[in-house]
């Protein structure tokens, strides 16, 4: 019961930041300076006539009222219409759909190795002792600093300049998807290997884990029956805020790699001023980020039941 | 049997047992050379301040001190069998099905993330080669035999959602799941409401009756007395004297034993010091304002207050509560937790409004005011709390902390005076002043908390469980100084506690809070000598005392 109103609350509250969202895309792109017009036209340079700037103004309603045309975006957005793009004249929900799944495998799959890369390297520097934890933290400071653009270049260097393993682009197999995943991943788990290697530390010392001990429990168990939940919550509670960085982050990685996704076609389109394209990726960038967001809260609560009974 | 087929009865027997930590060379001992032994169905107790290694001995017994501790010892016996040199899985072997732990306060002793019915579940699934299915019948007969009501329910359930006294049994069920023929409990019932500790007492008492040796680790020797065979006192890693409870307690040698019973404040009178060399008199602080002529320092008349629970439904905190304080006097007002003492005490700083009834300061209206009326009257409540460390700014020095309470008014050099002054009062040394709290003991802290309270010439303290938190000697002092500075500064206390030894030793006055309600007040001689109302005459009896 208690977690069912949980639920329809959460869901009621992405309704509302979706739409604040919304609300907030469409008044900045207002404020950008420029002819929405001329842009459809294919831009200043296109030299387009005075009527053909005032067809294209009655066509996409450009001549009503603001508030009109607000009302009017929402209405088409909450059957799901985002538009058409002014470039590719075609239906940006299609565009961002045929999209959608490339990087969404890629986030996910690169959200899934950080976890398992932050939680080896937590564990393993956990075992060291002073000298482990000293080694840990300097690798995940240095991980957790590393651009994107600037380790994919190294790992083209060393993966498929030099050693000629993986492919420089992404050819659509899965070998294309090694290098793009693992320089997403690792910057990320750099930054949730602090948070682990810290909360598992202080877990492996609390007062349960004596009691643990005291009760003959070895090393082990103690670490992966108790210690390693109480490390898992905080990296879990940042997975909602690290899912978006990754989005972020996919716009450099689709582009160096070559590899077609939501990124890329959000960079493209910022660059001719592809103004429907760019409101329906960020719009299903920030739907996806609600839903990961609520998906980690409810992780969060199975993990700790003290927060479902709170 | 084989205890018995041994040539003396000892179950434990340890002798010249050290503990030192730290690198070669530059080691710190924390044990040095302690013997002890203790025999079946006898209970050890094991007394000192906290740093004394008592809980090092402990843990060393257990093969737990850690990476960087180095333990040695002539012997360290159990049942006739060496401890010295095990290995990691010989320690495991030990570890639950010879000796069991029970740790203070079960909320983080027990894995605050899993149910409570796995945890004892553990013991025996490390142990024994029982079913999963027999095991669980087990841990609900353990539930039960430490006098856990519902154990159906409760094996559900984790230590965050029982209470302070059935969590700690719960941490006892998983302590003797294998009946460990040796019980270390260390501070097992510190943190627990006295009638609650009164029932943890009684079943390690039981244990004990059923021959479980038991090495009982506390800093407070009016909880050990109530079961200890033997006391040992522990100082700086010795043991400084070792006999039977009643020796020990009625004919103590050592000074350090003599002190720590003379710091036992139950049974002490009020108005006498509990810790017989004196620092210093607090003088220099300026006396508070009198109060109008005639209406007590602090009048609360029939307060009420509800809160709305999480789920919606109301809860009654504070029901009908009146009570007066005059200045230079205590009032001492006790019971357990959940009864309501903290909300009185949020009621009289006005930090929280009544539902009913009035708070009146020196004759004057206090609850139900606007808090820009109240503000110029302020400094006259002051307010000390159990743990100072979260009521200082963690980055402030105590130097700053004590200028901000002194406040603006006064220019910088006769602030600096002034914070002199108050750390001079409270018997801390100026050089003080750089450090920051969590650099500080724990005494240290609560005299910085005091001065704090005193900076604003205050006519009236909240003393909100002031020493809970700290060591029986170090409270002593603690006490001793809210004495001193009560007679030569007249201020008056609100004094909450829990303890009621604290509370008698504090108090003129007292009353007892019960469900939101005072149950009984009186003079607090009359009222701890003929209890009159049930729940005090219980509270009275569950109270250890020497």
């Amino acid at each position: 019961m208690r977690a069912a109103r949980w639920v329809v609350s959460r869901i009621a509250g992405g309704a509302f930041v979706l739409w604040a969202v919304a609300t907030l895309i469409f008044f900045a792109l207002r404020m950008i300076p420029g002819d929405p017009a001329e842009a459809i036209l294919g831009g200043p340079g296109s030299q387009a006539s005075a009527e053909a700037l005032a067809q294209v103004r009655r066509d996409y309603g450009l001549d009503q009222p603001v508030i009109v045309q607000y009302l009017t975006a929402m209405g088409r957005l909450v059957t799901g219409d985002l538009g058409t793009s002014y470039a590719l004249k075609m239906g940006v929900a299609d565009l961002i759909g045929q999209q959608l799944w490339n990087t969404l495998s890629l986030t996910v799959l690169a959200l899934v190795v950080a976890w398992g890369l932050a939680l080896a390297l937590a564990v393993w520097a956990s075992r060291g002792g002073g000298l482990g934890t000293r080694v840990g933290s300097a690798m995940e400071v240095v991980a957790a600093a590393v651009p994107h653009f600037w380790l994919a270049a190294i790992l083209i260097l060393l993966f498929s300049s030099t050693l000629g393993w993986l492919p420089p682009i992404s050819t659509g197999g899965p070998l294309g998807l090694i290098l793009p995943v693992v320089t997403l991943a690792v910057p990320l788990a750099g930054f949730l290997g602090q948070v682990m290697r810290e909360s598992l530390i202080d877990a492996l010392e609390a007062p349960f884990a004596l009691s643990a001990r005291a009760r003959g429990e070895t090393e082990n168990g103690v670490r992966w029956r108790h210690a390693i939940r109480h490390a898992a919550l905080p990296a879990i509670s940042l997975s909602g805020w690290a899912f978006g960085s990754l989005l972020s982050g996919a716009v450099v990685v689709e582009t160096v790699f070559a590899r077609p996704g939501l990124g890329r076609t959000l960079l493209n389109a910022v660059t001719i001023r592809d103004i429907p394209v760019v409101t329906g990726v960020a719009l299903v960038s920030a739907l996806a980020f609600i839903l990961v967001t609520i998906a980690t809260d409810a992780i969060d609560r199975i993990a700790d039941p003290r927060l479902a009974t709170s | 049997m084989n205890s018995i087929s041994h040539p003396c009865t000892r179950l434990l027997d340890v002798r010249n047992l050290s503990v030192g930590f730290g690198r070669r060379g530059q080691q710190q001992t924390v044990v040095d050379r302690v013997s002890l032994h203790i025999q079946p169905g006898e209970c050890l107790a094991l007394v000192g301040e906290s740093g004394s290694g008592k809980s090092v001995t402990a843990r060393a017994l257990l093969g737990l001190v850690g990476n960087r501790g180095t333990v040695s010892a002539d012997r360290v016996d159990l049942d006739g069998h060496s401890l010295l040199g095990l290995s990691a899985g010989q320690w495991r072997h030990i570890r639950g099905r010879r000796i069991g732990l029970v740790l203070q306060d079960a909320l983080v002793s027990l894995d605050p993330l899993r149910r409570i019915g796995l945890e004892i579940d553990d013991s025996l699934r490390l142990h024994t080669a029982l079913s999963p299915v027999q095991r669980r019948e087990r841990v609900l007969e353990l539930l039960e035999s430490v006098g856990m009501p519902e154990p159906r329910l409760r094996v559900e359930q984790r230590s965050g959602e029982l209470s302070g006294g059935l969590r700690q049994r719960a941490l006892i069920a998983s302590a003797i799941a294998l009946r460990p023929p040796l019980l270390i409990a260390d501070e097992p019932t510190t943190a627990l409401d006295v009638t609650v500790q009164a029932q943890i007492l009684q079943l390690l008492a039981h244990l004990k009756q059923q021959g479980t040796a038991v090495l009982l680790i506390s800093h407070d020797l009016a909880v050990v007395n109530r079961i200890a065979d033997r006391v040992a006192v522990m100082r700086g890693g010795h043991i400084v004297e070792e006999g039977p409870t009643d020796a020990i307690l009625n004919l103590p040698t050592h000074h350090y034993t003599r002190a720590l019973i003379d710091a036992v404040p139950a049974g002490t009178p009020r108005g006498q010091l509990l810790v017989q060399e004196r620092h210093n008199t607090p003088t220099a602080v300026p006396p508070p304002m009198p109060t109008k002529t005639g209406a007590p320092l602090l009048e609360a008349a029939n307060l009420a207050k509800t809160f709305r629970r999480p789920d919606g439904s109301r809860f009654t905190a504070v029901d009908d509560v009146s009570f007066h304080v005059r200045s230079g006097q205590t009032l001492g007002l006790v019971g357990e937790s959940g009864s309501g003492k903290t909300t009185v005490a949020r009621l009289v700083l006005g930090l929280t409004q009544p539902d009913e009834g009035t708070v009146t300061l020196a004759g004057e209206a206090w609850s139900r005011q606007r808090e820009r009326e109240r503000r110029a009257r302020r400094h006259l409540v002051g307010a000390i709390y159990q743990d100072p460390l979260s009521s200082f700014d963690p980055r402030h020095t105590v130097g700053q902390i004590l200028r901000d309470a002194v406040g603006s008014g006064e220019n910088g050099r006769s602030r600096e005076a002034q914070v002199a002054r108050l750390l001079d009062a409270v018997g801390l040394s100026s050089g003080i002043r750089d450090r920051r709290p969590l650099h500080l003991s724990g005494g240290q802290r609560q005299r910085v908390a005091i001065a704090r309270a005193i900076a604003p010439s205050p006519a009236l303290i909240i003393c909100d469980e002031p020493v809970s938190a700290l060591d029986v000697s170090v409270q002593a002092q603690v006490l001793d100084l809210l004495d001193e500075l009560q007679k030569t500064l007249n201020i008056g206390y609100l004094f909450i506690s829990h303890d009621l030894g604290v509370v008698q030793h504090m108090s003129d006055t007292v009353a007892v809070m019960q469900r939101g309600r005072i149950v009984e007040t009186g003079p607090a001689e009359d009222v701890f000598r003929k209890p009159d109302h049930p729940y005090t005459r219980q509270l009275v009896a569950a109270a250890p005392r020497l």
